[in-house]
């Protein structure tokens, strides 16, 4: 395509744009608001994994060991395990020993060296030696407590050679339930927001497409001389393809500008609020917008992008027989 | 060169609109296409821009073969063609210079030759002065002269006129039929569809009648009735 004749279709695309304004202001509308509606669930859920990747600990799993148990029966627990961690897909590393000295030495970089702990552990560590298990963050919550099962159900031989119950449920410390409850929550939104991206899609679509097509049927005479004349189908899809593009290309900049607002001053201030009211522990931590700039800026060009080309390709078709 | 070998072609809706036709036009030839109202003239030319498809037989125009042309080559063939429509559709909206104008640019002509072009073909129809007018502020013949400058501006090989005189005085008849002569003398073919016999009857050309869809008779010159 020429130059000119590119230049002459984009104007030709301006003007489709103002032809019905009213539908080029709601197809913008719909557009924006999937687009936002999408940035948000974005931002939130990045949120999420963020301040989960933050809590120590929420990945381990630690058992503790009886101090009744030998040497022995301890070196069984840890073959078990490391079984365990060899087989499930959530496990990279090999299970931690880790003795009550130190425990100890961990209690005390804890409480600041206090002298009174020292004391305790001289007259007779109370703390038990444990293994330590760390799974893949984010991973499947099934898995993880097909994991704590296995780990509950490992059976030794005591000294006369019977099979007993290895470990006791008390004894796996885990967060297992706070994990599967932050993993459900960020696993709903990742639905709920997935579900309203394709309805909203789909609305923005209908809406845009209506819009070219009232263009389309306003031209209706044009495009079939245009036909008759030679013109190719670029030619003539060019026009409301231009049409379609600038109103996604404007909707992306428009939700871009207004996320923009919603972080700074909304999503801040409530994350704010929300946190000045709990104890200095819970501080909820929000990424910098600059962070998520960049794939908004791509996901929102891309959804007006896709919204602008299928719906004029779409709204043609019928128009476009040789 | 166009050639209709053994073509028939039947609308969706079951008319039999032509029916068996074999009908050769050469390079630079002048043709009247008669016949009654119905009778088929217009559907012959748009199997000839291939707006329409042939049902059976062999059709080939300028070169392209119809019957199993390629989508993607239809606009090729089509600037091959000039065709003044029966119901001419001018825009309202555009100028008598855009209308022409218009033309060139869905076939992607550069604004140079645009320029160039427009100007000499409203000379050529003696419509220079229009040139800023709407259509609704011409008569009909003037419309029908601007539909003629559009479909001769992608300097096409053949030129195809739909009753160019239909609504139009004797007068202007004149005037019309001049102007497709010297389109003739040009070097391109011109094929005038009409059922005013007087027209034809006063130019000794080529006369190709045609009813109910198929060709009746084909021959040059003498005294046709109405
Ligand atoms: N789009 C269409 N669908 C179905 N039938 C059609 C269509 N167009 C024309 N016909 C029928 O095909 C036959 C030939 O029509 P055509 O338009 O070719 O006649 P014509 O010779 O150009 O007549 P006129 O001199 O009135 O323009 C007629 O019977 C007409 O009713
Ligand atoms: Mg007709």
């Amino acid at each position: 395509m020429k130059p000119s004749t590119f230049f002459y279709n984009i104007g030709q695309g301006f003007k489709g744009i103002f032809r019905n304004s009213v539908m080029t202001v709601a197809s913008v509308l719909v557009l924006v608001a999937c687009m936002i509606l999408v940035g948000t669930f974005y931002i939130v859920i990045d949120t999420i994994d963020r301040n989960f990747k933050a809590i120590n600990d929420l990945n381990v799993i630690e058992v503790k060991l009886s101090k009744d148990y030998s040497d022995d029966q301890v070196a069984q627990i840890g073959k078990a395990l490391e079984e365990i961690c060899r087989s499930s897909p959530i496990i990279d590393d090999m299970p931690v020993f880790v003795s009550a000295d130190e425990h100890g030495e961990r209690m005390k970089e804890m409480f600041d060296d206090a002298g009174w702990i020292d004391e305790i552990i001289k007259s007779g560590n109370p703390l038990r030696a444990s293994y330590r298990l760390e799974f893949r963050n984010f991973s499947d919550f099934d898995e993880v407590t097909r994991v704590r099962n296995r780990i509950d159900s490992i059976t030794i031989t005591d000294e006369s050679g019977a099979q007993t119950d290895g470990v006791d449920s008390k004894d796996i410390k885990d967060y297992i339930e706070l994990y599967g409850t932050v993993m459900s929550v960020k696993n709903t939104l990742y639905i709920a927001g997935i579900w309203l991206l394709a309805i909203l899609l789909i609305i923005s679509l209908f809406v845009i497409m209506n819009t070219i097509k009232l263009g389309v049927f306003a031209r209706r005479n044009e495009i079939t001389f245009m036909r008759l004349c030679g013109a190719t189908k670029a030619m003539i899809r060019m026009p409301f393809m231009v049409e379609g593009i600038i109103i996604g290309i404007f909707s992306a900049a428009l939700a871009f500008g207004i996320e923009y607002y919603l972080f700074k001053y909304l999503l801040t201030d409530i994350v704010r609020s929300a946190t000045s009211n709990a104890t200095g522990s819970a501080d909820i931590i929000l990424g910098e917008f600059s962070e998520y700039a960049l794939p908004l800026g791509i996901g929102f060009l891309a959804i007006g992008l896709f919204a602008g080309i299928v719906s004029s390709g779409i709204s043609l078709k019928k128009y476009l027989k040789a | 060169m166009i050639n209709f070998e053994n073509v028939s072609m039947e609308y969706r809706n079951g008319t039999a609109a032509v029916n068996n036709v074999t009908l050769k036009i050469e390079d630079g030839e002048f043709v009247f296409l008669v016949g009654h109202s119905g009778a088929g003239k217009t559907t012959l030319t748009k199997l000839m821009i291939c707006e329409e498809r042939v049902s059976s037989g062999k059709l080939e125009v300028n070169g392209y073969h119809l019957e199993k042309i390629h989508s993607w080559s239809i606009p090729k063939l089509r600037r091959t063609m000039g065709v003044v429509f029966q119901d001419f559709k001018l825009f309202d909206k555009m100028t008598v210079y855009e209308n022409v104008a218009f033309a060139m640019r869905v076939v992607g002509a550069k604004p140079s030759l645009i320029r160039k072009r427009v100007p000499f073909f409203l000379d050529v129809v003696g419509l220079s002065l229009k040139a800023d007018s709407f259509p609704n502020e011409l008569s009909g013949g003037e419309q029908q002269r601007v539909a003629f400058a559009r479909a001769l501006v992608n300097n096409p090989h053949t030129v195809i006129a739909d009753e160019p005189t239909g609504n139009v005085d004797v007068d202007l008849t004149e005037d019309i039929m001049e102007l497709l002569l010297k389109i003739n003398k040009l070097g391109k073919t011109v094929i005038v569809v009409t059922h005013d016999m007087n027209i034809v009857n006063s130019y000794k050309k080529r006369v190709v009648r045609i009813e109910q869809g198929e060709i009746v008779s084909d021959k040059t010159g003498g005294d046709f009735e109405q």
